[in-house]
């Protein structure tokens, strides 16, 4: 018997349907947003979680970035004896590129595994079902909530790997050139502007908030079974990568315009 | 605890609490439910009973609205369940009990707060020591005042449908639906839990649908049976006067419970004591 729900082709409909549906679900968040009130408890223990499960990972890969990133950069701009630029370069990279990429890449394997594998495991197990009938909405609940908290997390996780990615930085060049932190700093905010520093804050919140909407869909939506919570797990990680770099290039066009470049 | 206001007025005529009218159900191409017709009279244990597989659970799911029927007609508590929106749902839903098959108790709360959740969420004018006074007393209605501070994890599978009980009593409902209540459970378990079900009509005055496959249990909680099968109640009525019946579902569900073999007479299908 023919498909006869197929509109186009089911290699392109499937593809829009899931695009479609992702933007319903993102509409609902939205709706549903003044119920956040309601749940700020939980909204602090989702925040305070999100915290937590990524600040470990966070404090190593921001430190050894800084500091690899660093070490590998010196030869090139020793080659145009411009090593004095070092901070500089490392700093606008952290800020307008690094800090809020690598966060959200940890992030959406930390974070985004989690809620779609405890999502899914609460779909499979009923636990969902189980606040329905109890007349609890679980969107509510457990999405906006969730997703709330990783948005509202994720600046001061960037801000946080900035920090550290900066004193890796900084180590590395101290132990080198000597340079003291007065210069450092100096050097480094010299060609940083609000601009940059806003960029970061903005591309970190619409980060978070792709994790959380993606890394929740996935939870929410998981198929049967304990395959059903795994694929949710591994959905919510790769496509949340994926929404993180797709969108940093918009954001990237985005800020070229605002500055005129 | 306070005396629990009810939906169904004192002053309306009918003494049922939900009617089930002709519903009809699919999944893609497997058809669930074929006009299935059911009510449930204020303060009586109703049992489904049928095979795995015969929408036994899809049946009370379309009655709490989280499956939609294909077909068919819902009356809750007095209120046409089809034509409720959220508010009005969740509302009605309120005097409505679930016991989910595997519990479904929130993993990442402890007993305690599983129990409170429900309380925090609706009864806010609840003080923190009235609603722990709440959860000791449910806890103590179904044996578990020990588990008070205890993760579901940590509980055995009985345990774990007793705080179940408990979870959905202490919003003191009207109706109480129990999906496979005995399931996975040893026979002294599942006989203790059927106790529970029938101390918590008596002591709570609820109307309940019990949803299951074990023989045992129906004989020991029923007050009335609808045995179900091919998507459609086909025989109602007393343990004795549904399994007087000459069809030959009826002998092979009987057998298959207690003999373990799917052929046998009728002639031992009533005797009480007969245990799985």
């Amino acid at each position: 018997m023919p498909d006869t729900t197929t509109i186009l082709h089911p290699a392109v409909d499937r593809p829009l349907e899931r695009v479609g549906l992702g933007a319903r679900f993102a509409g609902r968040f939205v709706a549903q947003l003044p119920a956040l009130g309601m749940h700020l408890r939980e909204l602090g223990r989702q925040c305070f979680a999100v915290g937590v499960r990524t600040l470990p990972l966070i404090t190593l890969t921001g430190f050894i970035t800084g500091m690899v990133f660093t070490q590998q950069s010196r030869p090139s701009l020793a080659a145009f004896g411009a090593v004095s630029w070092l901070p500089s370069l490392i700093l606008v990279a952290l800020i307008r590129s690094l800090a809020p990429l690598v966060t959200a890449l940890v992030a959406a394997g930390k974070i985004g595994s989690s809620i779609g594998a405890e999502l899914g495991s609460m779909r499979v197990t009923e636990q969902i079902e189980a606040m329905e009938v109890s007349a609890i909405d679980p969107f509510k609940f457990l999405v906006v909530t969730r997703t709330a908290a990783i948005t509202l997390m994720m600046p001061v996780l960037t801000c946080y790997f900035g920090l550290l990615g900066a004193i890796g930085s900084f180590v590395n060049v101290h132990a080198n050139e000597g340079t003291t932190p007065t210069g450092f700093l100096y050097t480094g905010f010299e060609t940083i502007d609000a601009l940059d520093i806003g960029s970061a804050f903005f591309r970190a919140l619409v980060f978070g908030l792709m994790i959380g909407l993606i890394s929740c869909y996935a939870g929410f939506h998981a198929g049967r079974g304990t395959v059903g919570v795994g694929r949710a797990a591994n959905a919510a990680v790769v496509r949340s990568m994926l929404a993180v770099f797709l969108s940093e290039v918009f954001i990237v066009q985005i800020i070229a315009l605002l500055k005129g470049a | 605890m306070a005396p629990r206001p009810t939906l169904v007025r004192d002053d309306e005529p009918t003494d049922v609490v939900a009617r089930l009218d002709d519903i009809h159900k699919s999944f893609g191409d497997n058809t669930v439910l074929r006009g299935v017709s059911l009510q449930l009279n204020r303060g009586e244990n109703l049992v489904v009973l049928g095979r795995s597989g015969t929408g036994k659970s899809v049946l009370i799911k379309i009655l709490v609205g989280l499956i939609p029927p294909d077909e068919g007609r819902i009356e809750l508590l007095g209120r046409q369940l089809l034509d409720l929106d959220g508010d009005a749902l969740d509302e009605l839903r309120l005097h409505v009990g679930f016991c989910f098959q595997h519990s479904a108790l929130y993993d990442s709360m402890s007993v305690s707060e599983n129990l409170d959740f429900p309380l925090r969420m609706h009864r806010r004018d609840l003080s923190i020591a009235e609603r722990r006074d709440r959860i000791e007393e449910m806890l103590e209605a179904v044996g578990m005042v020990e588990a008070l501070h205890q993760m579901p994890a940590e509980l055995s599978g009985g345990q774990r449908k007793r705080i179940g009980v408990a979870r959905t009593l202490i919003m003191q409902p009207e109706v109480m639906l129990y999906d496979e209540p005995t399931a996975g459970l040893d026979p002294i378990t599942a006989k203790e839990i059927n106790d529970l079900i029938i101390e918590v009509r008596e002591t709570y005055g609820t109307s309940s649908i019990v949803i299951t496959h074990d023989l045992a249990s129906a004989r020991q909680v029923h007050d009335r049976i609808a045995m179900l099968d091919g998507g459609q109640v086909f025989a109602e009525g007393t343990f004795e006067e549904v399994f007087a019946r000459d069809d030959p579902r009826i002998v092979a569900f009987y057998d298959y419970n207690f003999t373990g073999e799917a052929h046998g007479t009728q002639a031992s299908l009533a005797q009480p004591g007969v245990s799985s």
